[in-house]
């Protein structure tokens, strides 16, 4: 999308024209999308991660400063959201017991990404999809993710380590 | 290797249908939902406002439950009047008894009760349990013990022909007595998507189960197999139709605002209650470089099962849980900030008190 209509469209939605803000999240929601699948290895979760982040920028779009920066403004809101999901399904893998009941469990996902994302810890998943997928630097990931630039570079070791280990089996496996 | 790294991370796959008809639902609410004024203006706005600003935040997020000791009493109890919320409003003679059947493929379901405010609703259903491999799936026990059933629902207003019920989780559990199977459906929507005036119809669209024991077996062989990632393949038994039932039916409106006290390190705090949930947002001290936040919430002291947890920019959390706004108890809700590092080893870095 073209910055200036971009900022066109962002300072309508302050003004609370939900069309402007529609469009906005109809040119963004493919990424987005994507990378909360990507995060969250699963549709469902996916889906109910955007709709809540587009939810959350709508309510707060007034304090969003740099029109400009829409779309990596609404990107932060979706992984702190999916991070949130991870540690609350982290929780309920851990203790298997309540039955989750969400309108599109789907457990049959289970095309190859997602069978090797899978088996990356959320930790390095996180840190490889901004980095690899949304194209964030290792500074930009640290101040997401209010972690130190050391760590980072330590998780993205360690992830693509891991991630080559796992290449490696299914070639060879 | 990099570059294989590099393009399993690029790939880009179409967004399914369904989740785009979610998404556009979602859209849809927008014009119904006050935006939060810019920060500068916070001090000019009126306290008519303030409240309808207040209103606004009680918009929630995905649910995801928790084992804790709330839920496993839910799960061993009978219907939706095990949801605090639910019970007081029946304890206030709010009628939420229905007899509605409907049949599909020689299968009746009769919903016996429904109750909701405007983002939360709740409904019993039963049926006559005559098939035996569900009968055989259901009568295990211990760690056998079959989850409730997957339930596709649709909810529709009067003269609206899109499908209310996107973008929900909610709790489900069952409970099996003389051949009947009792089951209670609980959800919160992301946004107040029930009106507050017209008719509503309820649809089942399909009911399946898995036997767990099977399930079980599945899981153990990819563990073995070290997969993490495993299907468990088609369900065992699944009921498809469209049963409907015409609910003439008006949400609880009933709001109030309950009393924050005993504030350690949080701030801007606002909380609502409507019949079904009560609903915070507040803004906490800065994490500890590498840990993530949690929120837990405990009445007199026992903790309870959060259905919502959402944190955003600037340290600003949210959550709702089970306190009705027609609760005249005087329990005290203690909600906790938490911290926890990459072992999820917790620490409180905040909290206060709500009555």
């Amino acid at each position: 999308m073209e910055k200036s209509r971009q900022i066109q469209l962002v300072k309508k939605a302050k003004k609370g024209d939900d069309q402007a803000f529609i469009t906005l999240c109809e040119d963004y929601q493919q990424v987005i999308y994507n990378a909360a699948y990507k995060l969250l290895l699963s549709h469902a979760d996916a889906s109910d991660c955007l709709q809540e982040a587009e939810l959350k920028a709508w309510q707060n779009i007034r304090s969003l400063k740099n029109e400009a920066a829409f779309n990596s403004w609404l990107f932060r809101i979706m992984v702190n959201i999916a991070k949130s999901m991870l540690i609350r399904k982290q929780k309920y893998v851990e203790l298997k017991e309540h039955h989750l009941a969400s309108q599109h469990q789907d457990t049959t996902d289970n095309d190859d990404m997602q069978e090797l994302l899978a088996k990356l810890p959320d930790v390095y998943r996180i840190t490889l999809v901004l980095y690899y997928y949304a194209g964030l630097s290792i500074k930009q990931i640290s101040e997401q993710e209010r972690t130190p630039i050391n760590t980072v570079k330590t998780r993205m070791v360690r992830g693509r380590k891991k991630l080559k280990e796992l290449l490696e089996e299914k070639k060879y496996g | 290797m990099d570059e294989k790294i590099k393009a399993l991370f690029s790939s880009q796959a179409p967004i399914p249908d369904d989740v785009l008809t979610e998404l556009n639902q979602n859209r849809s609410q927008f014009s119904g939902i006050v935006q939060e004024p810019a920060p500068h203006s916070k001090h000019s706005i009126s306290k008519k406002m303030g409240i309808i600003i207040g209103l606004a935040a009680i918009l929630g997020i995905s649910i995801l439950l928790t084992q804790t000791p709330v839920i496993a009493v839910i799960e061993t109890a009978l219907g939706i009047n095990q949801d605090a919320a639910v019970k007081v409003v029946e304890e206030q003679g709010i009628p939420t008894k229905l007899n509605l059947s409907s049949v599909q493929n020689g299968r009746e379901i009769t919903v016996t009760k429904f109750v909701s405010t405007k983002q939360k609703l709740a409904f019993d259903y039963q049926f006559k349990l005559d098939d035996p491999t569900l009968k055989t799936i259901l009568e295990k026990t211990g760690e056998n013990k079959a989850r409730p059933g997957n339930l596709w629902l649709g909810l529709f207003a009067d003269g609206n022909p899109k499908n209310l019920f996107g973008g929900v989780f909610g709790g489900n559990t069952y409970y099996i007595k003389d051949g009947i199977y009792y089951g209670s459906v609980n959800a919160t929507f992301v946004s107040q998507k029930i009106p507050k005036d017209a008719k509503l119809t309820l649809h089942i669209y399909s009911l399946d189960w898995t036997d767990r024991e099977r399930e079980r077996a599945v899981e153990a062989q990819a563990k073995s197999e070290g997969k993490s990632a495993f299907s468990t393949g088609p369900v065992d038994v699944k009921y498809e139709g469209d049963w409907q039932f015409k609910i003439n039916y008006q949400p609880i409106l009933t709001t109030r605002k309950p009393k924050i006290s005993k504030i350690v390190n949080v701030s801007d705090i606002s909380a609502v209650s409507d019949a079904l949930q009560t609903t915070i947002k507040f803004k906490g001290p800065s994490l500890t470089p590498g840990t993530t936040p949690d929120v837990a919430v405990y009445r007199n002291g026992v903790k309870l099962a959060l259905h919502q947890f959402g944190f955003g920019q600037k340290g600003v959390y949210d959550t709702s849980f089970e306190l009705s706004a027609l609760d005249k108890s005087k329990a005290t809700y203690k909600i906790q900030l938490i911290e926890n590092d990459d072992k999820h080893n917790g620490k409180v870095i905040g909290s206060f008190e709500l009555k």
